[in-house]
């Protein structure tokens, strides 16, 4: 090390602004409180697309629901088969399933899938707003 | 490169975690140093202010990514001396690699001969010398002196060959050699 290493190592400091840490603080507060706000408008907007988008179909869904007999004696027949013969229950609630996939396979539409992605993206949003982040 | 002590291992992890209270114990520890650091650089103390407030943002948007094995330190030089490139660069094309030898034409500080003492005078001239320093020469003077940076650290930050290096604090120092010189010979001929 010579001589002006030496003094290169000691030079006098600039005077340091006391506030500079603090203010830095409530830069950064006010940083983050500007960041969850934008993380709450995009995720309430991703709800509402969400639910623009879905509601149409789950309405059109419901309404067009095509049971295996219409009305309450399908479903007399069905707890009567259910009490009165477990394997025809059984084949009977099998047939139901298969006949519920097939209506909501038709029912599902590309607005409705991203209907629902955009409500879970907005409910993980929401989710992580609520968690705490520190273990 | 002076690794972190496990307490501020443990600060900086809870920070990585997200917890807000342990990143502004980070702002409170490391604003004086990286401060000291930036405000040599720099040409004012507003501006400093502002490359070490930017600094502070932008390491707490890239902390989830920060590696343990890294120095915390020298981490946050990178980010400011970064910034400060980058605002060079906008008023002005800052070259690390391509800087000639410096010439007569500098400007040369008169040294103050009120000083109490011969030391103080040195240094003050010395720092005064400093500031005058193009900004690259600056930044080298600023990462190896005031940062405790050594020159393959200083090659990384900056991004330079560590011969490049060399060749700036060489230069830089016969430089303020010189004007230490003639400043102290000016002065004993009065």
């Amino acid at each position: 090390m010579d001589k002006m290493d030496n003094y290169l190592s000691r030079l006098p400091d600039h005077p340091f602004p006391d506030e500079l840490p603090k203010r830095i603080c409530l830069a950064l507060r006010e940083r983050r409180k500007k960041q969850c706000r934008i993380r709450r408008f995009v995720s309430g907007l991703l709800a509402l697309g969400g639910i623009w988008m879905v509601i149409p179909v789950v309405t059109e869904y419901f309404n067009n629901l095509s049971l295996p007999s219409s009305g309450l004696p399908w479903l007399f027949n069905a707890v009567e088969t259910l009490f009165y013969g477990a394997q025809d229950g059984v084949a009977l609630a099998i047939q139901i399933l298969f006949v519920y996939q097939i209506d909501i396979t038709a029912a599902i539409k590309a607005p409705s899938v991203f209907g629902l992605a955009f409500l879970s993206v907005s409910a993980l949003l929401a989710i992580d707003q609520i968690l705490p982040r520190t273990n | 490169m002076n690794h972190p002590s496990p307490a501020e291992q443990d600060i900086i992890r809870r920070a990585r975690q997200g917890d807000d209270k342990a990143f502004e114990q980070l702002i409170m520890r490391f604003t004086p140093a990286i401060f000291r650091v930036v405000r040599r650089m720099t040409s004012d103390s507003q501006e400093a202010e502002a490359i070490v407030q930017e600094t502070f943002l932008r390491v707490w948007q890239a902390l989830p990514r920060y590696k343990d094995d890294r120095p915390f330190f020298p981490y946050l030089v990178t980010i400011a001396t970064n910034i400060y490139r980058d605002q060079w660069r906008k008023s002005k094309r800052l070259d690390f690699g391509g800087l000639e030898p410096l010439d007569e034409s500098m400007p040369n500080k008169a040294l103050n001969p009120e000083q109490t003492t011969e030391q103080r005078e040195i240094l003050q001239a010395l720092a005064d010398a400093v500031s005058e320093l193009p900004p690259p020469y600056r930044t080298v003077i600023a990462l190896r002196y005031d940062a405790n940076l050594k020159y393959q650290e200083i090659a990384e930050v900056l991004d330079i060959p560590i011969n490049t290096v060399r060749t700036h604090l060489r230069r830089a120092k016969m430089f303020l050699k010189d004007i230490l010189t003639q400043s102290f010979m000016d002065d004993e001929g009065k």
